[in-house]
């Protein structure tokens, strides 16, 4: 599906990844993410390439270093938003900051007074931006997310890709936003785009 | 936001979902903590009657004869005791000519003082019913009625001076009013868990009426002291008078006679006797007196003589001092009287005629010859008359033509010289032998003696022949009837293993479906796992939660199973006092919930349930995000998969044939061919799941649905085994069971009816003279075989008490050599016993151990033995013996004792007079002529073919049961196959949606989701049925019977339009789903 992709980030860097459906953005972010392996090449972050970790030590690197945005959001239906936004904080390095961190997460997306809704409460954009926050908990390094307004209408998707770009340039987070959406992909300094499997640099 | 946060928030929000798994454990702990419970209730039900029925009673001694009813009064203060008299016999209530055999108790206040029971002993003519007798005569105060028995009888029945006719006694009473449990009314010295027949009347009237005065045959004792305290009390307070014994002194000459009220002595008390006056210094003359029916020399006869046997010295003392002259053959000294008689001088030759008792109940006729050594007068010891013991009706005559013998004579023979010898000489003896000759011609398994003369007395004599007469080597035994009686309440059958194996499809199918609805739950969180796989969780981690989710769902389960069991547990004693009665005879079964089973059961139901959790969750680490995310894909089976189900099946299909041939016990064929079999089908079917892949039609019509279903029915092969794992057990189990019935049939070895007396019969009632004696003349002819029995506890399933003194039958040797009757095995190494096991009955055992044969049933399901092993058998009054089961009899008439060979038995049980069973080949009809002609005996002639229903009636319970709860597990398969039907219907909304879009109506949907339903239940059902026809078939084939194919075909229509019913429901719900909104967001 991949062939010849080339990538590298730095801090603060954003870069949105386009293409049709089908094309490998998914699988791209996916790897890059160390939640699928590449069948040839490597990924490294900050050094650490996460293919040669055991399972666990995997899963404490995504913990730590990566987070995730999907296009569903996943929010789990029985925590509530503050739960939600937690729940990275229940595995790897015990955070005393975290539970604080993750209030004023939600407060950067304008959702400070809904920290005790349910999922079935809020909108789609105001779910989006929970997993965002959710995202953002532990620090990570890298934030990748995968068609974070997919399911949006234009102007919650607007307010959403607003806050993945505040996100990066506050926190310097190297940030990956797989999109179809031109609107949301020129929000983004680097912009490429995968054709027949290959990486192609339209912006930066 | 921490784990157990997490976890409460998790389980409340898919409780819904997590109900479903939860029911499953709550089933599964319940069912199996209710076997347990029900095991525990039977046994204490068991305990609670025989506690209710001994009253007081902790030890009982029992007399072989009567003893003195004040011997009670011997063991205080450590004990207290209560003197009865118990008899077995027969009631007839004369207002409604119902007759019933019953135990009778002749008792007095001392009884329920004893028992500190409330209550006054039946007055004057009274008699008291136990209750339920009462109501099976439909008996009130004021009836009539008459009691029958054998009446007692010191002298043997088999020995030649015993009454052998008319040995019934029967008395009348007008009964009192009903009494109640309280009042002791449902006492019982044996356990048993049916109803308690049983008569209470005055023991003085008793006592009277059989010239009894003072005595009593049984003693209940209670107190603190050990049985080992007990005998030693007994031993120090004994006198020979209570074995019957006594010491006479004869006027006039100051000799002691030692003798027995039965007329003679048995030869161990004999030797102790001659011992005891070695060890006093005191000459003793023993001897043995027998009857010669004629004495005959030189042409010349003289009948009805009386003979004594005496030792050396006191021959040589009747002969003057002097030593019998040497003789060619045995000596005999004759008086004067009969040497005149018979012109007989020293040298001639004297023959003897006399009659012996033989074994079969026959009198025979034996002959004797002598040399005569010698004639004495008629004085000194020659003219002893006081030598012959008392033989009612022949030494209490006045007469020889007034003799009313237990034998024939002639009294045409008896000449006026004869009467004289009677009135001058009454009882002594003409003619004396050597004792040893004596011993030899006439000894009996009774004694050899008739008394012993000690020359003079001594003051330590009684003290010392009391002391060398251990009363508990023969004429009492004492048994520890509280301990005993409770120890046999373990039962023989422990129905909560029983329960437990009848329930185990039941608790596999819901620890099935518990498990399945775990998985589903699962399955729909893969959002979730994805989330936190992909926020860092482990797998571990990820495991762990479900883990621990599971956990709390399975504690809560088993909990509420364990609330629930209680319930069960009853609803199964309702059953067994109920439906299925026929399995344990008894309606008194209560349930007692034990708590500490309670705990066991939750704890082992929620153990259970966590493997059914941690299988939920065994291959879950295997699973790929996408797998997570999406369906899963099918993996390539292991290799080991394929070899596995080979291997199994090659076996499966080889029990049965080795059962076939008996070359491995049919059961072991049938559970090891079945499991092999079954497993072997599942395992072929996951393949088929995993590998096959069904290609589609384009054509349009059922065929190309049918296609498409199959495909469906392998999307997710996981489920779809499950439900196959559900169905096809069930269909196996309930097949089975179905085959195993018996329909009629068993072998009842070609004889009609099976008969039992409470009293014994001496007499043959297949020879003339017996039959005339019988009563028995006008009936068609009848063969008989005739066997004797020692009254013990049933050992058959009919008896829920574990048998410690089984009822054992003495075979006769001529029934040993008719080969009747079917064996399931036997030990037999030669071609001889091989083909006819009964002969192992008379073969010598190593180490004195007696050969016995059982019915198959009780050798595995009671006696818990198998073929080769030994039993230890008590006796009263002796030493146990040890038995060896040598042969198993396969579903025969024989299944409530043990039989052994006669020859055996009469050495066994000396004391045991005439025949109790019969066997009888002729017209079934005859058994109402029978029983009214032998009525004086308690006879009860039974069908044969009945008798063997009644045995089956348990077996054929047993499967019903086992049905039953087969059932209700198959009913919780198709639950689940409904539960599966309906999470891939649901599931796959998005997917039938298209079809629907496609242009598939909602007839074809419905169709298709009908179709994969019956393609799973129609392969469960066939899988399983297939695999029971296989492993049944050398049970069938040794039956020679044939699979109940239309009752098994009626059943699977049963399950299989049940399921269809389910399915339907299935495709109506997914045919009411909206369209458009299943079809959104693709």
């Amino acid at each position: 599906m991949l062939r010849g992709v080339d990538l590298t980030l730095k801090k603060g860097d954003g870069i949105a990844v386009m293409g049709p459906s089908g094309c490998g953005k998914s699988t791209l972010l996916q790897i890059l993410g160390a939640l699928d392996r590449p069948t040839s090449g490597d990924v490294t972050l900050e050094g650490v390439d996460p293919f040669t970790l055991t399972e666990p030590e995997q899963a404490r690197f995504r913990n730590r270093s990566v987070g995730f945005v999907f296009q569903d959001h996943c929010l789990l239906p029985q925590l509530t938003v503050a739960e939600n936004v937690m729940v990275p904080l229940m595995v790897g390095e015990e955070d005393t900051m975290g539970p604080e961190r993750a209030r004023k997460l939600l407060d950067e997306v304008g959702l400070g007074a809904r920290l005790n809704h349910r999922p079935a409460e809020l909108s789609g954009g105001e779910k989006q931006r929970v997993a965002i926050a959710r995202a953002l908990v532990r620090n990570p390094k890298l934030l990748l997310c995968d068609e974070p307004t997919g399911n949006l209408d234009r102007s919650t998707a607007e307010q959403v890709a607003g806050v993945l770009e505040r996100v990066r340039r506050e926190h310097q987070t190297m940030l990956v936003v797989a999109t179809h959406s031109v609107e949301i992909a020129a929000r983004f300094p680097r912009h490429v785009e995968l054709v027949d499997g290959l990486l192609e640099w339209r912006r930066g | 936001m921490n784990t157990p946060r997490y976890l409460l928030r998790s389980l409340a929000w898919h409780g819904k979902a997590h109900l479903a798994a939860g029911l499953g454990a709550a089933v599964a702990t319940a069912v199996l903590t209710g076997a347990l419970l029900t095991g525990s209730s039977v046994r204490r039900s068991l305990r609670t009657l025989v506690e209710q029925r001994l009253g007081a009673t902790e030890y009982v001694v029992s007399g072989r004869g009567f003893f003195r009813a004040a011997l009670a009064r011997e063991f205080s203060p450590e004990w207290r005791a209560a003197p009865l008299v118990v008899l077995e016999g027969s009631i007839a209530h004369e207002p409604s000519g119902r007759r019933a055999n019953v135990e009778i108790y002749a008792v007095d206040a001392g009884f329920y003082a004893f028992h500190r029971a409330d209550a006054v002993p039946p007055g004057v003519g009274r008699a008291l019913l136990s209750p339920a007798l009462a109501a099976e005569l439909d008996a009130k105060g004021g009836d009539a009625v008459l009691l029958r028995f054998e009446e007692p009888t010191a002298i043997p029945r088999e020995f030649l001076y015993g009454r052998k006719e008319d040995t019934a006694r029967t008395l009348r009473f007008t009964l009192g009013e009903a009494v109640s449990p309280a009042a002791m009314a449902d006492f019982a010295l044996r356990p048993r868990q049916g109803d308690v027949r049983a008569v209470f009347i005055p023991l003085d009237r008793l006592q009277r009426d059989l010239k009894l005065t003072g005595r009593a045959n049984t003693l209940l004792l209670s107190g603190s002291g050990s049985a080992a305290a007990l005998a030693a009390r007994l031993r120090q307070r004994f006198k020979l008078e209570d074995a019957g014994l006594r010491l006479r002194s004869r006027p006039g000459t100051g000799e002691i006679v030692f003798e027995s009220e039965s007329s003679i002595l048995d030869d161990r008390t004999a030797e102790a006797a001659l011992a005891a006056g070695k060890r006093l210094g005191i000459l003793a003359r023993p001897s043995l007196v027998y009857l010669a029916n004629t004495i005959a020399a030189n042409g010349r006869r003289a009948p009805y003589s009386l003979v004594a046997a005496v030792d050396e010295r006191t021959l040589a003392e009747i002969n003057s001092d002097r030593a019998p002259a040497p003789t060619k053959g045995a000596p005999v000294l004759l008086n004067e009287w009969a040497a005149a008689e018979l012109g007989v001088k020293p040298g001639d030759r004297v023959t003897m005629d006399y009659f012996l008792w033989s074994a079969n109940g026959e009198l025979h006729s034996g002959k004797a010859d002598f040399e005569a050594s010698g004639v004495v007068p008629i004085r000194g010891l020659a003219a002893d008359r006081d030598l012959a013991p008392e033989y009612p009706g022949i030494t209490d005559k006045t007469s020889l033509s007034k003799w009313d013998p237990p034998f024939p004579i002639d009294l045409k023979r008896i000449s006026p010289r004869d009467e004289q010898y009677w009135q001058l000489f009454r009882t002594t003896p003409k003619a004396w032998v050597l004792l040893e000759t004596g011993r030899r011609l006439w000894g009996s398994r009774f004694g050899s003696y008739t008394s012993i003369r000690f020359t003079h007395g001594h003051p330590q004599l009684e003290p010392l022949l009391s002391d060398a007469v251990d009363p508990l080597s023969g004429p009492m035994t004492l048994i520890s009837v509280r301990r005993q009686s409770l120890d046999a309440a373990q039962g023989s059958t422990d129905f909560g293993e029983y329960f437990l194996y009848f329930s185990f499809f039941v608790i596999a199918a819901a620890l099935l479906l518990m498990a399945l609805f775990f998985r589903l739950g699962i399955e729909q969180r893969h959002d979730e796992a994805a989330l936190l796989r992909a926020v860092g969780f482990t797998t571990a981690e990820m495991k762990r939660l479900l883990a621990a989710e599971g956990l709390v769902v399975a504690t809560l389960g088993a909990l509420s199973g364990a609330v629930l069991a209680p319930l069960y547990a009853w609803l199964i004693i309702h059953g067994l006092r109920t439906w299925w009665s026929g399995a344990t005879g008894t309606r008194l079964l209560s349930l007692s919930a034990d708590p500490a089973l309670l705990v066991a059961g939750a704890l082992t139901g929620l153990a259970a349930a966590s493997v059914g959790i941690w299988q939920a969750l065994a291959h879950w680490d295997a699973w790929s995000p996408r797998e997570l995310a999406g369906t899963a894909s099918g993996r390539t089976p292991a290799r080991w998969l394929w070899s596995t189900a080979w291997a199994t099946l090659l076996l499966g299909l080889a029990m049965p044939a080795l059962g076939l041939f008996h070359l491995v016990p049919a059961q072991g064929a049938f559970f090891g061919g079945g499991l092999l079999l079954l497993v072997s089908f599942l395992l072929r079917a996951s393949l088929w799941l995993r590998r096959h892949f069904v290609g589609l039609e384009a054509i349009p019509g059922n065929r190309a649905l049918a296609r498409l279903a199959l495909r469906n029915a392998s999307w997710r092969p996981g489920r779809t085994l499950v439900s196959l794992a559900l169905i096809a057990p069930a269909a196996f189990l309930l097949s089975s069971l179905e085959a195993f019935r018996h329909d009629g049939g068993g072998e009842t070895g070609g004889f009609a009816l099976y008969a039992e007396s409470q009293s014994p019969i001496i007499l043959d009632p297949s020879t003339k003279a017996g039959a005339e004696a019988l009563n028995l003349q006008g009936l068609p002819p009848l063969r008989w075989v005739r066997f004797r029995l020692r009254p013990g506890d049933d050992v058959s399933c009919l008896n829920l008490y574990q048998p410690r003194n089984p009822r054992l039958l003495g075979v006769p040797e001529q029934f040993l050599r008719e080969s009747r009757f079917r064996f399931a095995g036997s030990t037999g190494q030669s071609a001889e016993t091989r083909k006819n096991p009964w002969l192992l009955l008379e073969s010598q055992q190593n180490g004195g151990v007696i050969p016995a044969i059982v019915d198959q049933n009780s050798l595995v399901y009671v006696l818990h033995k198998r073929l080769g092993d030994e039993i230890e058998l008590p006796r009263e009054g002796a030493d146990p013996v040890r038995l060896k089961l040598v042969a198993a009899l396969e579903g025969s008439l024989f299944q409530s004792e043990i039989l052994i060979a006669e020859k055996n038995f009469t050495r066994l049980f000396p004391q045991i007079a005439g025949r109790r069973v019969f066997l009888i080949e002729g017209p079934a009809g005859a058994a109402g002529a029978l029983e009214e002609a032998l009525s004086p005996y308690g006879f009860d002639a039974q069908d044969a073919a009945e008798r063997l229903r009644g045995y089956f009636r348990v077996e054929d319970t047993y499967l019903s049961t086992f049905q039953a709860l087969g059932s209700f597990g198959l009913l919780l398969g198709t639950v689940g196959l409904a539960a599966v039907l309906l999470r891939n219907t649901l599931e796959r909304r998005r997917e039938l949606a298209l079809l629907r879009a496609a242009g598939f109506n909602r007839d074809a949907l419905g169709r298709l989701i009908v179709l994969e339903t019956a393609a799973v239940l129609a392969a469960g059902l066939l899988g399983g049925t297939v695999c029971a026809a296989i492993a049944v078939a050398p049970a069938l084939a040794s039956r020679g019977a044939l699979l109940p194919v239309l009752k098994l075909a009626a059943l699977a229509a049963f399950i299989f339009i049940f399921g269809m019913a389910v399915s339907w429901l299935a495709a109506r719900v997914e045919s009411r789903a909206p369209l458009a909104q299943a079809l959104r967001g693709e």
